[in-house]
């Protein structure tokens, strides 16, 4: 049998197919494994809500920042207001409680979830410009995300305008 | 010529080198383009892309417009504090007028939603938030029970005593200017 030397034709079309259905069983396998990791990989990466906790986190240090100016009396310093006139303590202290509140209830809407948030707001700069608006220039926030798999923190300046 | 044609030797040869031939090309095809070309063959793809859709629809409606301002926020503070139910699935609770989506005078939220999602999704609309005690999930918008293939999404809104529009239910709940109320819009979504 092993001397015999006909057939080799049918013998190595036989290669061919065999060598073929692996190569398709290896591609389906393969489109099998992609979709569902990706799809999975894509669900159960938090990516949305860490994206819209620093972005709501942004928006909301503006609107503070304006709020506590506007709290403390600032649309009615004109002209060049000296530091008296508009008190840097009582502007900040307005801001730390509306981020306050803002912080301790987001805490609870991403804690619904399974998530743990917490977001520290450090150091708060105002413009030198005194007659421009005598306000809250920079905030630094630090933002941490952890769902037990993800853990995330997020360090930013936010300008405030 | 005549005689290289008519050789009948080395025939194995020959057909080795044609099929490592193939087997090569086959080999730069999987590596090039295969991949390329899977389909996903699992129903997860599906989750992945009604999640995109939601999300998709709650940014259109988050982002500032320079007419309307930020819709879902306006939408969120208008809301009369009127919960859905089976019987009435989006009930007359939101009031808002907009150059994107108009009015209907009804539930605006559901209007917009509805032109912004296709045909074939259906969703529910919950506000959930924390109003110093409790844990509060008010259904807005229930078009009716989620099956198990639905999928949630949501944004958050941060809504401020002085905001225009509020309702006098946030009016209540926000207690001072100090105050705020962060809201979670959650959308629930699925294919019928």
């Amino acid at each position: 049998m092993i001397k015999d030397e006909s057939g080799q034709w049918i013998l190595l079309s036989g290669l061919i197919v065999a060598t073929s259905i692996i190569i398709l069983a290896l591609m389906l396998n393969q489109a099998m494994g992609t979709g569902y990791q990706s799809s999975q990989a894509i669900l159960e990466f938090p990516k949305h809500e860490i994206r819209e906790l620093i972005s709501e986190t942004r928006r909301e240090v503006n609107i503070a920042a304006f709020e506590a100016w506007n709290l403390s009396g600032g649309p009615n310093v004109t002209g060049n207001a000296t530091k008296d006139e508009l008190n840097r303590t009582a502007i900040q202290s307005n801001f730390t409680n509306m981020t306050l509140n803002y912080t301790s209830s987001i805490d609870y809407i991403y804690a619904y979830h399974g998530q743990m948030v917490n977001i520290s707001v450090k150091d708060v700069e105002f413009f030198d410009d005194f007659g421009k608006a005598n306000n809250i220039s920079t905030v630094s926030i630090i933002a941490v995300f952890d769902d037990g798999v993800t853990n995330v923190t997020h360090r930013e300046v936010i300008e405030c305008y | 010529m005549n005689l290289l044609i008519k050789d009948k030797n080395a025939q194995l040869q020959t057909l080795e080198g044609l099929s490592s031939a193939v087997l090569l090309l086959a080999t730069l095809f999987i590596i090039t383009q295969g991949t390329t070309y899977l389909t996903p063959q699992t129903e997860l793809s599906l989750d992945v892309q009604l999640m995109q859709l939601g999300n998709d629809a709650l940014i259109i409606l988050d982002t500032e417009h320079a007419v309307d301002g930020i819709l879902l926020k306006r939408y969120v503070g208008n809301w009369s504090g009127a919960e859905a139910n089976i019987s009435s699935s989006a009930p007359a609770s939101i009031d808002v007028n907009s150059s994107q989506f108009g009015t209907n005078g009804q539930n605006d939220l559901n209007y917009s939603l509805s032109t912004i999602l296709p045909e074939n999704v259906f969703y529910n609309v919950d506000f959930v938030y924390f109003n110093g005690t409790d844990q509060k999930i008010m259904n807005v918008i229930m078009n009716g029970v989620p099956m198990d293939n639905s999928v949630a999404v949501s944004q958050l809104v941060t809504l401020h005593k002085n905001d225009d529009d509020l309702s006098n239910y946030w009016n209540n709940t926000i207690s001072s200017v100090y105050d705020v109320q962060v809201v979670e819009v959650k959308l629930i979504l699925w294919y019928v």
